[in-house]
């Protein structure tokens, strides 16, 4: 064999001491292995399953129903070795331990436990015979023809009473008097401050006063034109309490005292707004 | 008895501005009568029960455009109905500044204080006997005994689990019958 020849040659060339040792195989194969094995290939590739072709060497058979039974004999030595673990010893501290149960029941609840599952599973209509009799006897008693008007009373309180309808002009007629009468007095305390040490200016001061009174009648001739809305808006920019304007609205005009009346007593005007807290109060 | 649409076709109505109030007044006359006994039985005198179902239909009406129809109406009807009573008697109770005990016994003399109480008829020491039982334990006992309702519907009434409400309904029963026979 040329090749065989070549290898040698290779071999002497290297002085290897492999050199014209004969060729020995040291590993063997089981008698017969190569004349079954293109069977036992072909069998595994056209035969029964791969894992039969592994367990059961060709050839060679199994017990019959071996593979029914397998499942059952791997379960039941798997449940042995469990058994056996679980019959290891435990530690002596938690072995004495096992039995000191440290929570208590109440006495007897054993007992009744089986009855007190009864009564929850139960649906309740094992009613006492006592309580049988009892149930459609009616000790109450309503008005006579109640149900027939009580949707239409409860009808009735669901309507929402009329608003309470608030003269607003009136009202306002009032700030403006009280504007007028304020301004009135602003000026009446300005010509008193400067006509008391100067006499002379009086006639002055006067003329200006009665210029005044003619300018109030046009300023409120004016002020009749601006919208209520408008004055609410006002007051409200300037911070001004319009709820207490708003509370003047439910005084009647009528009810003002007169110029006379309050000539005639001081007290006239603190009665009268004492009597305007009082309505308030009441509402 | 008066035949009453259902709740389905009340709710319609009642979402319709056209025919709001005519489905209203239908709702009321369908449950009125159940949920005036269930609220009396909590409350015992007249006047108090109509103030609490008056007001109870009252919430109703402005609660009614949130209710969900996944719901049933008579389930929660009865459940704003227990509430108000319950409020009531809460109310009762800080008014008159007094223990729960207290106002249960005062429930009891209103009973006694009904110009029908014969305390030899077992029809009124039952009555006695179930105002003897706490607040829930009572409202259980009545809507299972008197409104003969089923569990599952109590449940969504009281919010509570079925298995608490029947044992809470076997505690009343046992009660009752003990006071009764015993009292």
């Amino acid at each position: 064999m040329d090749t065989r020849s070549d290898i040698l040659r290779e071999l002497q060339e290297l002085q290897s001491t492999l050199t014209g040792r004969q060729v020995v195989n040291v590993f063997t194969v089981p008698d017969g292995y190569f004349d079954s094995f293109s069977g036992s290939v072909m069998h595994g590739i056209t035969g029964d399953s791969i894992i039969k072709t592994v367990i059961q060497p060709a050839g060679s058979n199994v017990p019959e129903g071996y593979f029914d039974s397998l499942a059952d004999s791997i379960l039941s030595k798997i449940k042995q070795q469990t058994a056996a673990e679980a019959d290891e010893p435990l530690s002596p501290l938690l072995e004495g331990l096992r039995h000191n149960n440290v929570f208590k029941v109440p006495p007897g609840y054993f007992e009744a436990l089986g009855g007190n599952i009864a009564a929850r599973l139960t649906t309740g209509d094992e009613l006492p015979a006592l309580l049988q009799d009892l149930k459609h006897k009616q000790v109450f008693e309503v008005p006579q023809g109640y149900f027939d008007s009580l949707s239409t009373q409860i009808i009735s309180k669901l309507k929402p009473a009329p608003a309470k309808l608030v003269n607003m002009r009136s009202s306002l007629r009032i700030i403006k008097y009280a504007v007028a009468a304020v301004f009135t007095g602003v000026m009446a305390l300005s010509i008193y401050k400067y006509t008391q040490p100067q006499q002379a200016q009086l006639s002055a001061v006067h003329e200006a006063g009665m210029i005044l009174s003619k300018d109030e009648v046009k300023y409120n001739s004016e002020f009749e034109k601006v919208s209520d809305e408008t004055i609410v808006k006002f007051l409200e920019t300037e911070g001004q309490d319009v709820d207490a304007a708003l509370a003047a609205m439910s005084v009647d005009e009528k009810e003002l005292p007169t110029e006379d009346e309050l000539m005639l007593d001081d007290k006239t005007l603190d009665d009268f707004l004492n009597n305007i807290n009082n309505k308030d109060l009441n509402n | 008895m008066a035949e009453h649409l259902d709740d389905k076709e009340l709710l319609r109505q009642f979402k319709e501005p056209a025919t709001k109030e005519r489905g209203f007044t239908q709702i009321i006359k369908k449950y009125q009568e159940k949920l005036y006994w269930h609220v009396r039985r909590m409350v015992v005198e007249h006047e108090d029960a109509n103030d609490v179902l008056q007001n109870m239909f009252i919430k109703v009406w402005n609660a009614l455009d949130n209710f969900r129809e996944d719901s049933q109406l008579y389930t929660w009807l009865y459940r704003i109905a227990t509430n108000e009573s319950l409020t009531f008697i809460e109310q009762q109770k800080r008014k008159a500044s007094v223990s729960l005990s207290d106002v249960e016994s005062g429930l009891s003399n209103k009973l006694m204080a009904d110009k029908h109480f014969d305390a030899n008829k077992l029809e009124w020491k039952l009555q006695v006997a179930i105002q003897q039982l706490p607040e829930k334990q009572r409202v259980v006992f009545n809507l299972r005994y008197y409104d003969e309702m089923p569990y599952e519907q109590m449940s969504r009434v009281l919010e509570t689990s079925e298995g608490a409400l029947k044992a809470s309904y076997h505690h009343a029963v046992k009660k009752i019958e003990s006071f009764i026979l015993n009292g």
